[in-house]
């Protein structure tokens, strides 16, 4: 519609100030010439000449980038074994003695032959070595990834009582090889792709052949494909980027840090996409349900774990429509509140110069603010904040006659609710929702907080992630999959995993008819 | 533009048929069309808001997409 | 016609909370004890139209009521039939709409002005019948869930606090059979049961693969929420018996209030408000949405959904106009031969049973 915002986006392209030639030379003076004009002779990539052979001596280099590379396997198993190197080459040109070590001397795992510009700099830059030598017109890429790397801890989010204490890592084949540990099956597949311009970010996905949907599987790919961006810092950049609906409060693809869920997900047919350099992993389909489970369920007994879930949905009700609900009654429906209860409220509220929508988002804004502070500073001050927050502001505030103590109870079970919902995406969905409730309340009570929950039911039924409808098993309705949802039934009186994630039970198609009306 | 035109049309024959059963309950005709316009002759000014935000949102689409034909 | 399919399942669901949003009204009270039957008697009627309705769809599965009007009377009759039609949902989901507001009016917000409220559930409606008619089926078997347990649990607290006097039931036939059958017939039989006429507008939408099974969704969901309905006024009527029942607007609500347990749990309005909301909603909505895709097919619009907004606009505006008053609305609704008349036995009785008569020669 603007056109001005068009012009601005086409300039954005093209970083790169000249092209890259396309394939390499055979002479390895203008070999590293190029390759130091073009990294800008940044002092990490390395370049070791040497010289392999005997009579003539031929001339050689090994190029990697120093922090990225495990250099321990370059010393022992590249130059080391180069030096050593003392045949006879005769009077075979580089092109034959390039093939002759790459098959018989170097002592890597993966070695591979390359001839263009691009993909050598693609390795040379993802922690690979390159082997140049003179007279040959190919180059060597030995798999020499390493460097430093956070080790494998306990999850930071997520953290359960019971189950692996294992969470993932930047390193996305250290994150793709602990599922691999779980799932021990040749049909866990993973196809890999990179994303982003510059940084050129390595993203995998992992399905289990058979169990994930193909139609599944081609969108994820089709979407990841289509993502024309310069850089790729998180998953939530992904996340954003193949989302159905952007706008919407609520996520619809799922993340998370823990082995154990990706593997529980890839075996209900679900597709996990692994980013290179965050911890997080998003999984696709996502279903509302699910962001109301934790690891937890499934590892202790069906009752706790169903009245576990049971509790969560209530305690999501609560972070959402607690303050809206009190707002309402107080302004609207005294009535609804029994008598001994309101006679006390309204002598609190005897005092506050405030009407209770007032109260209600002065204190929220608080909680708020003192939430976002207590996030970001390190740990010593954090006490500080809550004290400061905890005491100074809740106390303070009642004695000063500004907020009621009800309303001071309700926003503090208010927050505790919020932090209380397992995943934080719909949690903080909830909190945001929560003061448009509020405003709804204030202005016509109930009526306003059923009216702003209709059109959110209406927008979750609307909603569909990778074609799977957001709100089953409960709109579309389908019985056959209850048994893992608000409830979870026995693990022995659950047949199959739930088959939710395939299209073909879902709605549309004809055969789920004849069963949906017995209910 | 064709959606206005049949949502006034259907609106006028809608009203007709309130003042007409006005009319046939025993009400003479200006009484009976000063019945029907009653409830728009006294607003208060926050229905009277809500009234222009609604028919703002009426004229919305039309508009917007006439000016995206213009364009093209 | 936009490309949606619902289910056999959505289907019973939209139709049950279609019917139950009348659950609040004094049903048939004229008939006095026996309102209960009136209702089912009524009932029966209903399930006899349905079958009309639904023989008429048989004939034609695929297409629009709104395009075989066409057809079976000819292009000219059919089109200036098919747009009475539409006025007449248009009117409907007017009245709907009117009383949901003065019923809110009167429950809780005697202060705010009519049209507030009314504009308030047309925004949300609008909103959600934009989305099509597979999101309204799923919002609906959200919200029958919700219900439900609302039913379940009221029920229950009226059975645990002992309000149920069944002598308040007897004597039963007091008013005499003929003023019952006058009531089933003049005002039940209309009320919940003839109002699915609209559903000739989404019957097209069922994704059926024998259409013996749509009839035994619809005949299902008729019986059970005629039953439900009867059930309930039978229960109003022996909690407070039949001389308040007959006074008050709601009765289910003074029922609700009746409930008090352990001098905490009392005043559960709210119970009946979020009935109320709920079969407004969607009472209003699929009347909406009945009389949107029926004017898309007439006027040949593509896009329904930008229909949607405009309707519900003079909608809103016609439901402040239709009457002045509270009384006034209820006597035009229930007492008045003027409107009976021009819109409920015409437009839910004859027309169907004459198209079908018209469709049974022609297909013969």
């Amino acid at each position: 519609m603007f056109s001005f915002f068009e012009h601005s986006k086409k300039t954005s392209k093209n970083y790169s100030p000249e092209p890259l030639p396309k394939t390499i030379k055979s002479s390895l003076s203008d070999n590293l010439a190029l390759l130091k004009q073009k990294t800008g002779k940044s002092p990490d990539i390395i370049i070791r000449s040497l010289k392999i052979g005997n009579q003539p001596k031929v001339k050689a280099a090994v190029v990697y980038v120093s922090g990225i590379v495990d250099t321990q396997t370059i010393n022992e198993f590249l130059i080391e074994v180069l030096i050593n190197y003392k045949e006879k080459p005769g009077n075979e040109a580089g092109q034959e003695l390039i093939e002759k070590i790459a098959e018989e001397v170097v002592s890597v795992g993966s070695i591979k032959t390359e001839t263009e510009w691009s993909s050598l700099f693609e390795s040379l830059l993802s922690g690979n070595a390159l082997i140049f030598i003179d007279g040959a017109a190919k180059a060597l890429t030995a798999g020499t990834k390493g460097g430093e790397k956070r080790a494998i801890q306990e999850p930071s989010t997520q953290s359960t009582v019971r189950g692996s204490r294992e969470g993932f890592t930047e390193s996305m084949e250290t994150n793709m090889a602990m599922v691999r540990r779980i799932i021990k099956n040749p049909n866990l597949w993973i196809e890999s792709i990179k994303i982003g311009n510059q940084t050129r970010t390595d993203v995998s996905i992992m399905y289990i052949n058979g169990s994930a949907e193909s139609a599944v599987i081609e969108e994820v790919k089709k979407r990841l494909k289509k993502i024309k961006i310069d850089s790729i810092l998180e998953s939530g950049y992904i996340e954003q980027l193949i989302e159905d609906q952007t706008m919407s409060p609520f996520p619809t693809l799922y993340y998370t840090e823990r082995p154990d869920i990706v593997a529980g997900n890839l075996l209900e047919g679900r597709v996990a996409v692994f980013i290179n350099g965050t911890p997080f992993t998003l999984l696709a389909p996502a279903v509302f349900v699910q962001f109301f489970q934790a690891s937890d369920d499934y590892y202790t007994r069906f009752d706790i774990a169903t009245a576990t879930r049971f509790l969560r949905a209530f305690i999501f009700l609560i972070s959402l429509l607690g303050p809206a609900t009190f707002v309402a009654a107080i302004t609207y429906h005294h009535e609804m509140i029994p008598t001994t209860l309101l006679i006390v409220i309204a002598a609190q509220r005897e005092s506050v110069p405030f009407p209770a929508i007032f109260e209600a988002l002065i204190m929220e804004v608080t909680f708020e603010i003192l939430r976002e502070a207590g996030l970001r500073l390190p740990k010593a001050i954090g006490s500080t904040v809550s004290i400061v927050g905890g005491l100074v502001v809740g106390q303070a505030a009642v004695q000063a006659g500004i907020v009621s103590p009800t309303m001071l109870i309700i926003v503090a079970i208010t927050a505790i609710a919020s932090f209380a919902t397992p995943s934080f995406a719909v949690a903080i969905s909830a909190r945001l929702l929560r003061f448009a409730f509020m405003i709804c309340a204030a202005s016509l009570g109930f009526y306003g907080i059923m009216l702003a929950l209709f059109m959110m039911v209406a927008h979750l039924c609307s909603l569909r992630s990778f074609g799977i409808p957001y709100m089953a098993p409960f709109a579309p309705f389908m019985p056959g999959n209850l048994g893992d949802t608000l409830v979870r039934i026995p693990w022995w009186s659950m047949k199959k995993k739930t088959q939710l994630m395939n299209h073909k039970n879902i709605q549309e198609s004809k055969n789920k008819k004849s069963q949906s009306l017995k209910t | 533009m064709k959606i206005l035109w049949i949502a006034a049309l259907l609106l006028g024959l809608l009203l007709s048929y309130a003042v007409g059963l006005n009319y046939v309950l025993g009400f003479n005709l200006n009484k009976s069309l000063a019945k029907t316009m009653n409830p728009f002759r006294v607003m208060e000014i926050a229905e009277f808001i809500v009234f222009l935000v609604l028919i703002f949102f009426l004229f919305l689409n039309p508009v917007r997409t006439f000016f995206k034909k213009e364009k093209k | 016609m936009e490309k949606a399919q619902i289910n056999l399942y959505q289907l019973f669901v939209l139709l049950v909370l279609f019917e139950l949003s009348t659950i609040l009204a004094p049903l048939g009270i004229a008939a006095k004890q026996a309102a209960w039957l009136s209702i089912l008697i009524g009932m029966i009627g209903g399930l006899v139209l349905f079958l009309v309705y639904y023989r008429l769809y048989c004939y034609y599965p695929d297409v629009m009521p709104t395009e075989y009007m066409q057809i079976l009377l000819g292009r000219f009759l059919g089109s200036v039939l098919a747009f009475l039609y539409i006025l007449y949902f248009l009117y409907l989901a007017a009245r709907v709409l009117r009383n949901f507001g003065e019923m809110l009016l009167i429950l809780a917000y005697p202060v705010t002005p009519l049209f507030i409220l009314n504009a308030g559930l047309v925004v949300v409606t609008v909103y959600t019948v934009r989305k099509g008619i597979e999101v309204l089926a799923r919002t609906g078997e959200l919200f029958a869930i919700v219900i439900f347990f609302l039913a379940a649990s009221s029920l229950l607290l009226i059975v645990l606090t002992g309000l149920i006097k069944v002598t308040n039931l007897q004597p039963m036939m007091e008013v005499g059979m003929g003023k019952i059958l006058e009531t089933a017939f003049s005002e039940t039989l209309m009320i919940p049961f003839g109002e699915l006429i609209v559903f000739t507008m989404i019957f097209p939408y069922v994704n059926v693969n024998h259409s013996k099974k749509l009839r035994k969704a619809g005949l299902m969901a008729i019986g059970f929420s005629g039953i439900v309905l009867a059930f309930t006024m039978a229960i109003n009527i022996s909690v407070m018996g039949v001389s308040i029942v007959s006074r008050s607007p709601f009765p289910l609500l003074s029922t609700i209030r009746s409930i008090e347990i352990a001098g905490f749990l009392e005043r559960l309005d709210v119970y009946f408000m979020m009935v109320l909301i709920i079969g407004g909603f969607f009472k209003f909505s699929i009347i909406l949405y009945g009389a949107a895709t029926g004017t898309a097919d007439l006027f040949k619009i593509k896009e329904t959904s930008r229909l949607i907004y405009p309707l519900g606009f003079i909608v809103l505006m016609f439901s402040l106009a239709m009457a002045s008053s509270y009384p006034e609305h209820t006597y035009k609704i229930l007492h008045s031969d003027a409107v009976l008349f021009t819109t409920s036995i015409p437009f839910l009785v004859v027309i169907p049973i004459m198209l079908l008569v018209i469709a049974f020669f022609k297909n013969r």
